[in-house]
């Protein structure tokens, strides 16, 4: 069968399910109530947009890339000051293993109580949750380098900011390329979760607003804008990963 | 002998380090240089966790969070085995619902709790069924993967010596499932217990995830705190607990 023909089955499942969901509220109509309809999700997707939808996607968007930025890049300065000393790696090594197992998202409490209701406890939310991400696959990334590599880099007689930069840099850039779209997906969640649990703006508010109310629509709308959101995110972050990784690659 | 003084002194520092951070946060609150409203005080988070242990509160909730996890674990896993078969053997089911599960992947399952509490009502159901909608999908999509990485040779001499479909499953995928389901379990169950705590954060009356919100909309620092921690140790001693396992059951495994 030709490509054409699988995208016609895929869309054809997908139309199917959604006549199920709208005939399921023709159906029983108190079921509609609940479960939402895709007639009365479009209608308030439509009805978001015209009004401040865009303000709340903004808010969520600048949230989570700001967060995403600042953590990233204060996850790289920690990795390189850091991981380079041995004695330094060890010590902190069971501190990463504790951080790591850690649920994330569920922390967002503390940080609503420091910087209060709003953007700023949702912004260090993201900063924090993205830098302990990223660092702990940073700080793992550089307990993997081949011990081959660094001496012999050593052998051939590199200094210290030799070694950083022709060892640590590039491999520590590959881990970092590589957990990228795990931190845009934590980020945006992050964003939205501190918004949904104490938040003035943003899609996870029209969540809880959504949830207070009582309006399926709304959760199910303003939960479908962020997938959607996420998902153009990751692709645009698998291209950008196909094109710097491909030297890996063609290895 | 050298490296054992060093590990002896490195976990020195480490205790020390963990006794100086709490001696300074406490030096901090007592001289009233921070406030303890803003950032708690040790004393306190040590005495609502001695409360909290003394009077059963920690347990309990820490239980009814674990059992959510456990059950939503267990439903997840086993209908996402069974759908992940079903399109892992089927190749054109694969194809036919690959946008779907897509879909779903980049889905933010974890800030999607409310629908399930509108819904099922503030229950204990709608929190288990959060917790089977975060780690179903990724269960499918790995099992999937599974079926269709499973060794090439393999297969063609199972079906060489006769083996139809139901042959295949019995005696090669869903074998081959367990160790699919051992081997993420570390992952999975994070995930799972992820989801319960963030469901106790709308309209639950019980589990730890009630325990930090009800800190927060008391404004007591030191209650999240005590919160956090209890969230962090069951996390730890999940994960401990299922290293071992991981190591007992596939001890038989060539390393």
């Amino acid at each position: 069968m030709t490509a054409l023909a699988w995208r016609l089955g895929q869309l054809s499942i997908f139309a199917l399910m959604v006549v199920a969901w709208e005939l399921i509220g023709l159906w029983r109509p108190i079921l509609a109530v609940e479960l939402s309809s895709p007639g009365l999700v479009i209608q308030e997707l439509r009805g978001m947009l015209d009004l401040d939808g865009w303000n709340h996607v903004w808010v969520t968007l600048s949230t989570a890339a700001f967060g995403c930025a600042v953590g990233t890049a204060m996850a790289c300065i920690a990795t390189l000051v850091l991981a380079s000393n041995r004695l330094l790696r060890n010590f902190l090594s069971p501190f990463i293993v504790i951080l790591n197992a850690v649920p994330r998202v569920a922390l967002a409490p503390l940080f609503i109580l420091w910087f209060g209701i709003g953007i700023r406890a949702g912004t260090a939310f993201v900063i924090a949750i993205i830098f302990f991400l990223v660092f702990v696959n940073l700080f793992t990334g550089v307990q993997t380098i081949d011990r081959l590599y660094l001496m012999n880099a050593r052998a051939l007689g590199g200094g210290k900011l030799w070694i950083l930069r022709e060892v640590y840099i590039p491999s520590v850039l590959a881990w970092l390329i590589a957990s990228l779209r795990n931190a845009v997906a934590l980020a945006l969640l992050g964003a939205a979760v501190a918004e949904l649990i104490a938040g003035t703006a943003g899609l996870g508010f029209l969540i809880a607003q959504g949830t207070n109310s009582g309006n399926s629509a709304e959760v199910i709308a303003a939960a479908l804008i962020l997938a959607l959101v996420t998902l153009l995110a990751n692709s645009v972050i698998s291209r950008v990963e196909r094109n710097l990784l491909a030297w890996q690659l063609s290895q | 002998v050298s490296a054992r003084i060093e590990r002896i002194v490195i976990v020195a520092g480490q205790l020390l380090a963990v006794v100086a951070m709490l001696f300074i946060w406490h030096a901090l609150v007592t001289t009233g240089t921070v406030n303890s409203f803003h950032i708690g005080s040790p004393v306190t988070t040590w005495e609502t966790l001695w409360t909290w242990l003394a009077d059963g509160t920690l347990l309990a909730n820490a239980w009814v969070t674990v059992l959510e996890a456990a059950i939503g674990w267990t439903v997840g896993i086993l209908v996402g085995t069974a759908i992940g078969m079903a399109i892992g053997m089927f190749r054109p089911l694969g194809i036919l619902t690959e946008p779907f599960f897509t879909f779903w992947n980049g889905f933010p399952r974890l800030a999607f709790f409310p629908f399930f509490t509108l819904v099922l009502g503030f229950t204990f159901t709608a929190r288990v069924v959060s917790v089977v909608f975060v780690i179903l999908f990724l269960v499918i999509t790995q099992t999937a993967s599974g079926v269709r990485q499973v060794d090439r040779v393999l297969l063609s001499n199972i079906k060489f010596l006769g083996a139809g479909r139901l042959e295949l499953l019995r005696e090669v995928y869903l074998p081959s499932s367990v160790t699919w389901v051992i081997t993420s379990a570390r992952f999975t169950v994070a995930f799972a217990l992820h989801a319960a705590i963030l469901a106790e954060f709308i309209g639950a009356s019980s589990g730890i995830g009630y325990l930090t919100i009800l800190g927060q909309q008391r404004f007591n620092v030191s209650m999240v705190w005590a919160a956090v921690i209890t969230v962090v140790a069951v996390a730890v001693i999940v994960d401990l607990a299922l290293v071992q396992a991981q190591r007992y059951l596939t001890r038989w495994a060539p390393v």
